[in-house]
């Protein structure tokens, strides 16, 4: 008799079209990359026990592909995190690299993929608040077309995304602006626990003592990423180094804005002082940048 | 599911289900049981092991990935004369009162001396960062790695940091 694992059926497409058509006529098939979210014992046997169908994208080589523009880096949604690491910070925006080396550990790197990291849409993944801050957008793929959107838009809350039946994510486009100051901070239990709780990215440019503009992303706060335009634009303008009490009146504008969840593992009051202070210590580094 | 791969450069073909995991082939089926199952999450690095020349964790790996891949683990790494060094080196450090996690940690550290003869503290302390050793301590297993590159007898463990 066969066991449940048995019955697992995995599909292996070697071309993205492939894929796509596969995909469209399984929209309930598993689609499983680097696996490190999917493939432990216990989800492992979840998936066989429904006996699912896997759709395996490891051989599909155009999910794997870098392509650099003068504006753009544009990355295959099943690049491992390892090798986006290894472009470089003189090319992958400082704070999103960063970000990708604070995830997990060497060995899981290894098999992660940036698009997993999305995918998963959980709001603390540290490759999400960097992404916000940069603008960065996604292309979806299914066999009805190619469509992009801002990674804003790609998750309405956590684990939630907009992806459709038999849609994927194909690419990260990341915009190759320059910025003078450029910050990750991820706050996170312990060495062993290495998911952030919360996580902060910030973007600065600066010319004369004014700034220019300013980018700010909090991953873990809430069901979603936040990212405030208002409160970026209450910043940009200001010269530098700005005064005490317009710190305090951007901090207190930030306060009205944050809203941090209150079923979370740790208190609503934490994480709105910890999203405050980070903001804080990004102002204290963008005086100390622009000195 | 018939799956073949090379594990320590020999061919294997074995019939598995799809869903199962690199590190109960590897220790059930192959009976290679260097590779330990710690926390079965990728966090505790304790079954690492090399896959196409990457550090991966086994108990990530389905078998449904293994097809033409070439798997390293620490008996084949075991052979070596650079494992030798190592083991000398950790040994002279006093690291590993168990022993448990120290596969992983050897393939780790291994991997780690062939990109890097001679790296600092904190290139190995981010290296080790998927490895937890419950019962040693991280100063004698660093100390040890770096002392693969100084000559035995001129380690001095516990006054070179």
């Amino acid at each position: 008799m066969a066991k449940p694992g048995d019955l697992l059926r995995v599909l292996r497409p070697k071309s993205v079209n492939g894929l796509l058509r596969l995909y469209a006529k399984n929209p309930d098939a598993i689609i499983f990359a680097g696996g490190t979210e999917r493939a432990t014992r216990e989800k492992l046997a979840s998936v066989s026990a429904e006996s699912k169908m896997v759709i395996y994208l490891g051989k599909v080589e155009e999910l794997y592909r870098i392509r650099r523009s003068q504006r753009y880096l544009e990355i295959g949604s099943c690049l491992p995190i390892s090798r986006i690491v290894s472009i470089g910070r003189h090319i992958l925006p400082e704070a999103l690299s960063t970000a990708l080396r604070s995830i997990a550990n060497p060995a899981v790197r290894n098999l992660g993929t940036l698009g997993g990291n999305i995918c998963a849409a959980m709001p603390n993944n540290d490759s999400l608040a960097p992404l916000y801050a940069i603008d960065g957008q996604l292309e979806l793929r299914s066999v009805s077309g190619s469509r992009w959107m801002p990674i804003s838009r790609f998750s309405p809350g956590a684990g939630e995304t907009v992806l459709k039946k038999g849609e994927i994510l194909f690419r990260i486009r990341i915009p190759l602006e320059e910025w003078d100051y450029q910050c990750f901070r991820k706050v996170s239990g312990s060495h062993i626990c290495s998911h952030s709780l919360l996580n902060f990215c910030g973007l600065a440019r600066f010319s004369k003592g004014i700034l220019e503009a300013v980018r700010l992303a909090l991953g873990g706060l809430n069901n979603t990423v936040f990212r405030s335009l208002e409160l970026e634009s209450r910043l940009e303008g200001k010269t530098l180094p700005l005064s005490e009490k317009e710190v305090e009146s951007l901090l207190a504008g930030a306060d009205e804005l944050l809203e941090p969840l209150t079923d979370s593992n740790f208190s609503p009051a934490y994480s709105r002082a910890t999203g405050l202070r980070l903001l804080r210590w990004f102002i204290e580094n963008i005086h100390r940048e622009n000195r | 599911m018939k799956i073949s791969f090379l594990v320590n450069k020999s061919p294997i073909t074995i019939n598995s289900s799809p869903a199962r995991r690199l590190v109960d082939i590897l220790r059930i089926d192959l009976g290679l049981t260097g590779a330990k199952e710690g926390c079965g999450e990728g966090r505790c690095g304790s079954c690492v092991v090399l896959m196409n020349g990457n550090l991966v964790n086994s108990c990530l790996i389905p078998a449904f990935k293994l097809p033409d891949s070439e798997i390293v683990t620490i008996e084949s790494y075991a052979q070596s004369k650079e494992y030798a060094d190592l083991k000398q080196a950790l040994d002279d450090a006093g690291a590993f009162p168990c022993g448990f996690c120290s596969s992983g940690i050897m393939m780790v550290a291994g991997n780690l001396l062939a990109e890097n003869s001679s790296p600092t503290a904190a290139e190995i302390r981010e290296a080790l960062s998927g490895n937890i050793c419950c019962c040693g301590d991280y100063d004698s297993i660093i100390e040890g790695i770096r002392g693969v590159t100084i000559k035995p007898q001129s380690r001095r463990y516990g006054k070179t940091r």
